[in-house]
């Protein structure tokens, strides 16, 4: 523990000493927010809560599976180019220490960016403070360990040129497919298939249904914990693989 | 456990102790590499190599590119697994003794995490070993003073060697492997290395390589010459020095009698300025006594011992023979 402890703690001043990153990774979330939540108004109501609250949780959930893609993929990616990785295994730090780290960081990270964004919200106008808006971000957030999972796959997978095309791809295309740029409804029956089977979409399905006053979908759950379990499983795999 | 063994003292440091024992004396083998073959797809990198290495000896790896130094040191900790062959530090595996923390290491690759700070690597460092240093005590002995609030990856290639160094130095641990250790440091900093090892670390345990052969002859007590993945030569630099490098002999003679003196020694003069010549010869006596032929002729003469260059000259011209 005091090991995980230990690198956390490094790996959240690594952060810190890079925080033009979260300016992309929040830059895209609240913009959209800004541009269409205020568009249709937030008030107009869906999805039996209002415009403003839903698509706001659509961008929480969007933000925080930035966060973690880019965090646990293109941080372990880069440390592992760098020699960084390499260094360690002749410490006496497990690497395994090092990999709980990035998704103690990450999640440290993503939980950051879940409260900027529902405080964007809030003061923005359009989301009011009474609505269980903290057990939606709790959701959202527990639901990135998924995308934390992911990145440290692709970390193991992509090497430092192409890992940034790999986030990018799993980050816009969870946005487009998850259903959290356009409502699903909105798109053609196969994008509701296809966003079942998207965790990101489970994320905020979560957390539309608390803000809306409707009970946890047990479904969601249970397939977020399942991508969380492969996902591990797989990045477990890849990294012996390439060790 | 270490393995314990009896040997002739050789370095100045073993002769010291082993004078009240008459000549011989009893080692903790710190680090043991046993026939070690290692091989990258169907190419032998590391053909039988085999060295023990005393707790507080230094050992120098010299070899020309491509030797197998690199890998070795790869081996010794734990990174790579040999196709044949035994590794063992203080009795225990590679993987178990880096694990244990016994073992500290500068790799060849500038390998420190991006947007991290120095201070904060260090700390990290200096949290996972045992017997760690504090880290104002390696400031100096690294010259890393005023980096501690640099990151990573705003250090010019010398700093971050020197903070490489540092992160070596504060784990504090009983086996020092450093794999080119000097490589992009300046003078200053290459002396100020060196000092710590020779002082701060004494009585350590310490495996390097390098390019830099007046570094082995100085810092080692003893030097493995690998070339090919073979080992060619281990030995104290005095020894390698004696058995493999031609001696040379020195003198002064007139340009104009200099090509007469070529042909009665039978040997090619080398010019070294200021109507200075040497020759290379296996039989010093031979040419000493055919200069006293021509004593009029020549003036200053002096027999000069091979140097450690000489001596992988030699190792090069018999490998290309080969």
């Amino acid at each position: 523990m005091n090991m995980i402890f230990a690198f956390s703690k490094f790996s959240l001043g690594r952060l810190m000493h890079n925080a033009r990153y979260l300016i992309f990774v929040l830059g895209l979330p609240v913009g959209f927010y800004e541009l269409y939540a205020h568009m249709y108004g937030t008030a107009t109501p869906f999805a039996h809560t209002s415009w403003g609250v839903y698509f706001m949780m659509s961008m929480v959930a969007f933000g925080a599976v930035g966060t973690t893609l880019n965090v646990t993929g293109t941080q372990t990616a880069l440390d592992r180019a760098g020699g960084w990785v390499r260094h360690l295994k002749v410490t006496p730090v497990p690497v395994w220490a090092y990999l709980a780290g990035q998704v103690v960081t990450a999640m440290v990270a993503s939980l950051a960016v879940v409260m900027i964004i529902i405080l964007v919200g809030l003061l923005s106008g359009g989301v009011s403070w009474r609505l269980p808006l903290a057990e939606a971000a709790l959701a959202i957030w527990l639901g990135s360990l998924a995308y934390a999972a992911l990145g440290l796959a692709l970390a193991h997978w992509l090497d430092a040129t192409l890992i940034n095309y790999g986030i990018i791809l799993v980050y816009l295309g969870s946005g487009m497919l998850g259903g959290l740029w356009t409502p699903l409804k909105y798109l053609p029956p196969v994008f509701t298939s296809i966003a079942r089977a998207i965790p990101s979409y489970r994320m905020a399905d979560m957390a539309w249904h608390l803000v809306a006053g409707r009970t946890l979908p047990g479904g969601d759950v249970a397939v977020l914990a399942a991508y969380v379990a492969g996902f591990g499983l797989l990045g477990g795999i890849l990294y012996v693989r390439r060790n | 456990m270490a393995t314990v063994r009896l040997t002739r003292a050789t370095s100045p440091k073993r002769r010291k102790l082993s004078a009240r024992n008459e000549g011989w004396q009893v080692q903790t083998t710190w680090l043991s590499v046993e026939r070690l073959t290692f091989r990258y797809e169907s190419r032998t990198v590391l053909d039988d190599v085999s060295v023990d290495v005393a707790e507080g000896e230094a050992l120098a790896i010299l070899g020309p590119n491509g030797a197998g130094k690199t890998t070795l040191m790869g081996n010794v900790l734990g990174l790579l697994g040999p196709a044949h062959g035994k590794i063992r530090i203080a009795g225990a595996s590679p993987q178990d003794a880096v694990k244990a923390g016994r073992v500290a290491a500068m790799l060849q690759e500038n390998h420190l995490p991006a947007f991290a700070r120095v201070g904060e690597i260090l700390s990290l460092i200096r949290a996972v070993y045992p017997k760690s240093l504090a880290i104002p005590d390696v400031i100096q002995m690294a010259g890393i003073e005023g980096l501690l609030n640099s990151t990573a990856e705003k250090l010019s290639g010398g700093q971050r060697r020197r903070v490489q160094f540092a992160m070596a130095a504060v784990a504090n641990a009983d086996l020092l492997v450093l794999d080119e250790p000097t490589e992009g440091l300046d003078v200053e900093a290459r002396i100020r290395l060196w000092e710590a090892v020779r002082t701060r670390f004494k009585g350590r345990t310490v495996v390097f390589t390098t390019h830099d052969l007046s570094e082995a002859e100085r810092f080692s007590d003893r030097v493995l010459l690998l070339v090919g993945g073979k080992v060619r030569g281990l030995d104290t630099p005095d020894a390698l020095k004696k058995n493999l490098a031609r001696p040379r002999v020195r003198f002064r003679v007139a340009a104009s009698h200099r090509k007469l003196m070529g042909d009665s020694l039978g040997l090619p003069l080398s010019d070294l300025g200021d109507g200075r010549v040497e020759v290379l010869t296996d039989d010093t006596d031979q040419v000493l006594f055919a200069l006293a032929g021509h004593a009029g002729l020549v003036s200053q003469i002096e027999t000069v011992n091979g140097s450690l260059t000489d001596v992988f000259e030699q190792l090069m011209k018999r490998e290309e023979d080969r």
